[in-house]
């Protein structure tokens, strides 16, 4: 800012509080800048219809080494936008490492909009059958053995977490303790690494393993597998001494149009 | 009367000791080289190959793995990548790890968690590498999945080509089977040139520079365990894995065995094995069996664990476990 060497005194006062105030009010400008930009933020995260999809939400995983009580590990989905997730389920694109189930978390979705268990169940009065009166809750079927209560589980005034055999509250961190309620063998096997799957590093000194939660596998309403498609067989010997029909529970012949082995047309069967 | 003298060898002529070229002798002279000929082609046929490019003069005379020197490693590990890009449309990245003090591999799978879905199998082959005909091709994969009938462990009524709609099917289990590393192997001892040994964390490796192809490990392997290339491994670019191990997953040539050594490259990083990653109901369990927390020696401790062909007496490192 150029300012005549010439100038008077007066003038050169007016100058320098033009300065100052000049460089105020950029000042101030970013400030209120900053702050607007700040509230939108904050706006955005709350209002869902701005954020991305629920189903496609991703979790940073809580990788469990040594103590599993820490909490639960949950790897994300199987996509190619990962970004903090452990090393270990970051390496090998060539291998499908995807957890038998996705979990859907507490907070309810409808309409993309997100709410809290306890807003609709603060006003309705909790009931041991499960024969829902109302039209929420419908597709879930509980179908747990001899597990066939609701309440068994879900914690009768905080529908955010579960119930312990004293009544106390289980938070969702700690749902494996829900489980383990009744199936203490299984968790203990759980905890020592041996039932369910462990991803990662075997030696815990050069890396992190991380290991799947109840829930990942076991769908808790219907925790029994379905029976999945198996993966392709191996290729059926060309020149093979008997015909592929003496393997009794192979259906590579019973294919028509075409079997797993290659052989097209629906009575060529076994013929080399 | 007999005018000769007590036996005598007569004289022999020129013509008996130079028989004459009649047909006869110049035909069995001419097959006779024919067939020398051919045998001597055959022996040189690496030299022949050595002319083409197809091998270098270093492959040929390559030492076997335990007498090289650590700089003539290196070279042949780099040698082996620029050949897997030429050959193959990828350049890997070919390392060596060595076997960790302390460290003893061990596997184990918990027969009533199997399945029977497959996905160790189709992992196994995107990880190690093997040839493939079609991207579903699992012909050469080291895991073989039995489906069993239940009742008994009867390994000739099982089935490894099944393909139902949906798996596990009610009668039946499911038994992987692959390597099992024994630690009395039969396939190490019957080696003519022990390009196959035990390592000392536990893996029985081949280093395949070295074998000859006479598959006399195959014979040996009571588990059926080990794969030949009986042609040029066919892998295409796109199933090239390349974060290779010269022991284990590199691309083979041609006429050498193969087998699985628990993913050497992973599990000497600390990683766990390929197809212990994909099991969806965590049926496998792998890891140092002389660490006394890890999950195996846990398993060797508390579960009912039994091996296969106990009575051929080769002390496996893969055991099957049962829940209940």
């Amino acid at each position: 800012m150029c300012v005549s060497v010439t100038g008077s005194y007066d003038g050169q006062v007016r100058g320098d509080a033009a300065k100052v105030s000049i460089r105020l009010a950029v000042v101030s400008a970013l400030a209120v800048g900053l702050i607007g930009v700040g509230v939108a933020g904050d706006r955005a995260a709350d209002n869902p219809v701005l954020e991305p999809s629920a189903k496609s939400r991703t979790v940073t995983p809580q990788i469990v080494s040594g103590s599993v009580s820490e909490g639960l590990a949950l790897p994300k989905e199987h996509s190619a936008f990962r970004s903090e997730e452990s090393r270990s389920v970051q390496e090998d694109p060539h291998l499908n490492k995807i957890p038998p189930r996705e979990i859907r978390h507490l907070e309810l979705f409808r309409l993309r909009w997100k709410y809290n268990c306890m807003e609709c169940h603060k006003l309705i009065e909790s009931e041991w059958h499960f024969e829902r009166p109302l039209a929420e809750h419908q597709e879930i079927r509980l179908n747990h053995g001899n597990n066939r209560f609701c309440l068994n589980c879900h914690h009768p005034k905080n529908r955010q977490a579960y119930v312990d055999d004293d009544g106390s509250e289980i938070q969702e961190s700690e749902v494996v303790l829900l489980c383990a309620r009744c199936h203490g063998p299984t968790h203990r096997d759980w905890k020592a690494g041996v039932h369910g799957r462990r991803n990662g590093y075997w030696d815990v000194r050069r890396g992190e393993r991380s290991q799947l939660g109840c829930i990942q596998c076991h769908d808790p309403h219907e925790p029994k597998f379905k029976a999945i498609p198996p993966l392709a067989p191996p290729r059926y010997p060309e020149r093979a001494a008997h015909s592929p029909e003496l393997n009794e529970s192979t259906e590579i012949t019973r294919n028509v149009g075409g079997d797993s082995i290659g052989h097209v047309g629906s009575e060529s069967r076994g013929k080399p | 009367m007999k005018e000769q003298t007590p036996h005598q060898e007569p004289e022999r002529g020129a013509e008996e000791a130079f028989p004459p070229l009649n047909r006869r002798t110049f035909l069995k002279g001419a097959a006779v080289s024919m067939v020398g000929l051919a045998g001597v082609v055959a022996a040189l046929r690496p030299l022949l190959e050595l002319e083409k490019g197809g091998i270098t003069l270093d492959a040929l005379l390559q030492k076997h793995y335990s007498r090289l020197k650590p700089d003539e490693l290196y070279r042949i590990m780099r040698n082996l990548e620029e050949e897997c890009e030429r050959q193959y449309g990828v350049k890997p990245a070919i390392q060596d790890a060595q076997a960790l003090d302390g460290v003893e591999f061990a596997y184990a799978l918990n027969i009533g968690r199997c399945v029977g879905c497959r996905k160790c199998a189709h992992a196994c082959m995107a990880e190690n590498n093997q040839s493939r005909e079609s991207d579903d091709d699992i012909n050469m994969s080291y895991i073989r999945v039995l489906e069993m009938r239940k009742g008994s462990i009867n390994l000739e009524s099982s089935n490894h080509y099944y393909n139902p709609a949906t798996v596990p099917q009610e009668d039946k289990f499911y038994m992987p089977v692959q390597c099992h590393q024994c630690r009395e192997s039969p396939c190490t001892q019957v080696c003519p040139v022990k390009a196959t040994w035990r390592e000392p964390d536990g893996g029985v490796t081949i280093d395949y520079n070295w074998c000859i192809g006479c598959r006399y490990c195959m014979a040996a392997c009571p588990y059926d365990a080990r794969r030949f290339n009986y042609k040029k491994p066919k892998v295409p670019a796109h199933a090239v894995n390349p974060n290779q191990g010269y022991l284990s997953n590199r691309i083979r040539p041609k006429g050498v065995v193969e087998k699985c050594t628990f993913c050497l490259h992973r599990t000497r990083e600390g990683k766990y094995p390929a197809c212990l990653e994909v099991c969806p109901t965590g049926a496998r369990v792998f890891g140092n069996l002389l660490d006394p927390e890890s999950e195996i020696s846990y398993i060797l401790k508390n579960k009912r664990v039994y091996i296969l062909k106990e009575d051929v007496g080769t002390r496996p490192r893969f055991y099957y476990f049962f829940d209940k």
